[in-house]
């Protein structure tokens, strides 16, 4: 090798050596200088984890603090797509377990699912833009220590809260949550803002195992809890009702059925069921969380729990009293519409306690006359129908209440006896409430009390009240009210050891679309309250489209069940001989005469 | 001297922060710990109101006990009604008295 040769060589190391140098601190400048902001961040975010804390959602209680409603705490998986190496293998090891607790043979999830779910997760963790995907949202316990032996960096758990129902007691009346815990429907929804809490937030620096670095960064800000709810519902009398409105639906091979029991003197509601008959391959049972609760948000045309009304405003206003008689056929022309009563009768003359009594029509409808359309109109809507119970549940209406200039030529018959009008079934047991409650009317009422996030809790005043008959009218309709029961066409909800006072109602259905009735489709219906000489509770049972068409007959027994088993719970004692009928009441002919039968 | 003070202060740092690292962890886990029981009071919560479940005692009742329901019901009257029913919802109340304590930390 020649000199110059290495002269050379030297050259070429020393040259090389120094762009080496010149490329290293131009690197070395731009890391700690130019993009030392950027670095920065990109290091914080790979270590500072900001993971927002779901609130725990509020319980729900009945009154008695059973749970209705509970959240607990269950895991949900995410991951962090820049850190995952392989989003494939991680797809592949993660889709069996997250596709159910013990992987898709136990859940019945076949290879297809499975492949899909692969496909889901692939597609989340290849995300290199974003920091946070949701693999699976709460999961159960096993899966989540199934996947967390895993050890997969860049997988990590949060914790969530979900929603249970642990007895599906009042599910209608409870609502339902969605996938973020908020309120859907019912009183979920209505009380969204105090159940919901306030979210909290965790900002941690985490290796890659998710560890949290000791002397990091660190800061919490705990989620504050939702306030939990104390419902007037008992969850003894709800399972109750529930049960016989099942029965009654099943017996009489009915659409569904609804039903309310009011405590008189809080208008707290202890329970209020919906049930629906089977079809779709589901049994007769009631009605789930995401349906509607139609016992507030359904209306349909009383009948004759209407006359309730019509004999009370002409009685308030003086016009007539129990003993008033009216020379009754058992046929009445109205406008272009002929009423007629449910069984033919020669005419004769009734007493008001007797058109109530025997439900008479021609005479409800003669009593309607007398007290006339503008001050018929004025009691239905003192007695609360055409607006709102105050109860202000979701998607409750005001009801169907023509105006009085609005009124049909026949509407002065089929008002007074309940048709040409529809309310819920909520409205309609607060007019049976209101004469139990010496004619004054409280609001109802279904939230007792909350629970804030210190525990303490705070309760909620009662229903407003307003008068809306006097005592005398409502004694009166009182009396009257328990001859129904006693022998008249409500004796089916005669409870042993009880008085009992109500009213029965059976009215064809109307037409959806259109104006005109159903010959063969009947809401029968009976409303009343017990003990009716010291009145407590009051409760009303809707039957929809029953094969046995009377209220008396399919809405009474299950009345009478209902109420004797809240009785029970109330703690009321049974008097002995007290509410049994002396011989057995002949029982009405299930055979349809008129537009309406009692 | 000044030698040995460096040497005692670098070895002091040290076994500091030694100490804080280990409290960090155990912190750590006592935190872990505090979840789970809180986790599962939370499960058992949920565990005893399903237990509670009227259709659950119901049904037990039923197919285990072999009891039915009663074609009719025959009042007893009591000699004396007794002390009024409490309807204050001690369930809630005993509820309400843990509550504060539960929010939990991932």
């Amino acid at each position: 090798m020649t000199p110059a040769s290495v002269r050379r060589r030297v050259v070429w190391f020393f040259v090389s050596l120094s762009l080496a140098y010149v490329a290293i601190g131009w690197r070395l400048v731009e890391v700690q200088a130019l993009s030392a902001d950027r670095y920065a961040a990109l290091g914080r975010s790979q270590r500072v984890r900001q993971v927002e804390l779901a609130a725990e959602r509020g319980t729900i209680f009945d009154r008695d603090g059973n749970e209705l409603a509970l959240s607990i705490p269950q895991q949900t998986v995410w991951a962090d797509p820049r850190l995952v190496d392989d989003p494939a293998a991680y797809a592949r090891q993660l889709a069996p377990l997250l596709a159910g607790p013990g992987g898709p043979s136990e859940r019945g999830v076949g290879p297809v699912q499975q492949a899909e779910l692969e496909r889901t997760l692939l597609e989340r963790l290849s995300k290199r833009g974003a920091g946070f995907v949701y693999l699976q949202r709460k999961v159960d316990d096993e899966t989540a220590a199934k996947v967390a032996a895993l050890q997969l960096p860049g997988v990590d758990f949060v914790p969530e809260s979900k929603r249970h129902y642990p007895s599906d007691l009042a599910a209608s009346t409870l609502g339902l949550v969605g996938t973020d815990n908020e309120g859907l429907g019912g009183l979920e929804l209505k009380y969204e803002d105090l159940l919901s809490g306030r979210p909290g937030e965790l900002v941690v620096e985490r290796d890659p195992q998710g560890r949290e670095i000791p002397l990091g960064m660190k800061r919490y800000t705990p989620p504050e809890p939702g306030s939990d709810l104390v419902l007037t519902i008992d969850h003894g009398i709800q399972f109750e009702a529930e049960r016989a409105l099942k029965s009654a639906v099943d017996e009489f091979g009915a659409k569904g059925g609804r039903a309310v029991v009011v405590d008189i003197g809080t208008g707290d509601i202890l329970a209020m069921a919906n049930v629906t008959a089977g079809h779709d391959g589901r049994p007769t049972g009631p009605d789930g969380h995401e349906e509607r609760n139609r016992a507030v948000t359904d209306v349909y045309e009383p009948g004759s729990t209407n006359k309730v009304i019509t004999v009370a405003g002409a009685i308030e206003e003086g016009l007539v009293s129990p003993d008033t008689g009216f020379v009754v056929p058992d046929h009445l022309a109205v406008a272009d519409h002929v009423f007629s009563d449910h069984d033919p009768h020669p005419t004769e003359t009734y007493s008001v306690r007797r058109i109530l009594v025997e439900s008479s029509n021609i005479g409800a409808i003669m009593i309607g006359k007398t007290l006339g359309k503008v001050r018929l109109d004025r009691y239905l809507r003192e007695f609360g129908f055409g607006k709102e119970t105050g109860l202000d549940f979701p998607g409750e209406p005001a009801g169907l209440l023509l105006d009085p200039d609005d009124w049909y030529p026949t509407s002065i018959g089929t008002v007074p006896i309940g048709n040409g009008l529809a309310v819920t079934a909520l409205q309609m047991i607060d007019v049976y409430a209101t004469v139990a409650n010496q004619g004054v009317l409280r609001e109802p009422r279904l939230v007792r009390a909350t629970v804030d996030a210190d525990g303490e809790r705070h309760d909620r005043p009662l229903g407003s009240t307003r008068r809306v008959i006097t005592e005398q009218t409502a004694e009166l309709m009182r009396s009257m009210l328990i001859d129904v029961v006693r022998e008249g066409t409500g004796t089916k909800a005669a409870i042993p050891g009880y008085l009992v006072a109500g009213k029965t109602g059976t009215a064809r259905k109307p037409f959806e679309n259109g104006r005109g009735y159903y010959d063969d489709r009947y809401m029968a219906s009976f409303a009343g309250f017990a003990p009716a000489d010291e009145p407590r509770l009051a409760a009303i049972v809707v039957i929809d489209e029953p094969s046995g068409v009377y209220g008396g007959i399919v809405a009474a027994p299950a009345f009478a069940r209902i109420m004797q088993h809240a009785l029970r719970i109330e703690g009321v004692p049974p008097v002995p001989g007290v509410g049994v009928p002396e011989e057995p009441p002949p029982a009405p002919k299930p055979v349809v005469t008129g537009d309406d039968v009692a | 001297m000044l030698g040995l003070v460096s040497v005692v202060a670098v070895f002091g740092l040290v076994g500091f922060s030694s100490f804080l690292v280990q409290s960090q962890f155990r912190l750590e886990q006592i935190e872990k710990q505090l979840n789970e029981e809180r986790q599962e009071f939370e499960r058992l919560r949920l565990q005893t109101a399903e237990l509670s479940s009227p259709e659950r005692i119901l049904k037990i009742a039923r197919s285990e006990l072999g009891m039915v329901d009663p074609e009719t019901v025959v009042p007893l009257t009591a000699p004396s009604h007794g002390e009024p029913l409490d309807r204050a919802g001690q369930g809630a109340r005993a509820w309400a008295e843990v509550k504060p304590f539960l929010a939990s930390e991932p």
